[in-house]
């Protein structure tokens, strides 16, 4: 059973790859999803691709009310 | 293949590897040979270069830790990148190599892990939290040097010895992963080591730009997490603990002084 914040991370996760894929990044598994800001108008949440290693993460932060990539970053080694 | 060596080594006298007629992978010293058998021993020359057979470069995977390599197509032992460029000899002793290579028929690793190690970009590598580390070997030596030794502090940094060593490596990935600065520090000191080695001191801007450079973290982030007190995780969500000021919240005192 999938509740609705599963459902806003996959959506988040989606969105995050795409991106990292639309700039070369590689997106490594295991990832990481957390809710990195929170107020009453504007929560953002974090991925971290690669979360058991250090190094080759990408860190895309995703606005949850339009689904836009506010920041993002790559860390290649 | 490797089997069907080590079966065939097993049942025949030492000076029988000779008649094998590979010698890009194994030259027999037929002076240390005599002497070896003077002596009642096998001892072998193996002369290894980078177009080592994979059950070569894997019995020198094994020998040689955790520390692995890869790129595309080419099979490489470790210490070949102290070497580059040069064909390097060492004394060892066969029975030591089937054992080493029994160990891996035994411990055979999936293709589907294996591969992966196949696909690295240029520069990039990883290291886990227990210190195993995975760099790329595609592209120019100093591109391979500086990945190399960046994941070597990486891997320096994680725990080895056996006591606690789940507990300090959830500690450290705990670290690494909740605190901004923390991991400004590593990732700069690596980077910088890197640098100072491979290029000397032009690189130390470089080094110390590393980890803001790619925007992976922002300078805001490391001025934040200053004011912070710490930050709480629960399940998927991270709370900040700060100290807010604001107006003292005592009845009857609405100036704001205590």
């Amino acid at each position: 059973m999938t509740t609705p914040a599963d459902d806003i991370r996959e959506r988040i996760a989606a969105i995050a790859k795409q991106y990292a894929e639309s700039r070369g990044w590689l997106w490594r598994l295991p990832i990481e999803v957390t809710l990195s800001k929170s107020s009453p108008t504007d929560r953002q949440w974090t991925v971290r691709t690669n979360a058991l290693a250090v190094g080759m993460n990408a860190r895309i932060v995703v606005r949850e009310a339009d689904l836009s990539v506010v920041d993002a970053g790559y860390l290649k080694r | 293949m490797a089997v069907a060596v080590g079966l065939w080594s097993r049942t025949r006298s030492a000076s029988a590897w000779h008649q094998l007629k590979k010698p890009s992978t194994m030259v027999l010293d037929s002076a240390r040979l005599a002497a070896s058998r003077a002596s009642g021993g096998a001892v072998a020359t193996a002369r290894s270069t980078r177009n080592s057979p994979p059950m070569y470069a894997s019995a020198w995977r094994a020998r040689s830790g955790s520390v692995s390599s890869g790129d595309a197509g080419e099979e490489t032992r470790p210490d070949d990148h102290h070497e580059r460029g040069s064909r390097c000899s060492e004394v060892i002793d066969i029975t030591r190599i089937l054992r080493v290579v029994g160990r891996v028929q035994r411990r055979r690793v999936p293709a589907e892990t294996d591969r992966r190690f196949h696909s690295l970009p240029e520069g990039h590598g990883e290291t886990w939290w227990f210190g195993d580390a995975n760099y790329s070997t595609a592209g120019s030596a100093e591109a391979q040097d500086l990945a190399r030794i960046h994941e070597m502090v990486h891997s320096f940094l994680r725990p080895r010895l056996k006591y606690l060593r789940q507990f300090r490596a959830r500690l450290n990935a705990s670290a690494y992963t909740r605190s901004a600065i923390l991991r400004y520090l590593e990732e700069g000191l690596a980077e910088t080591i890197a640098q100072l080695n491979v290029r000397g001191v032009s690189g130390l801007i470089t080094g110390i730009r590393f980890p803001l450079r790619n925007g992976y973290m922002t300078i805001q982030q490391l001025i934040r997490e200053g004011a912070e007190l710490g930050n709480i995780m629960v399940g998927s969500q991270r709370f900040s603990v700060q100290f807010v000021p604001g107006p003292s919240q005592v009845p009857g005192n609405q100036g704001g002084s205590p």
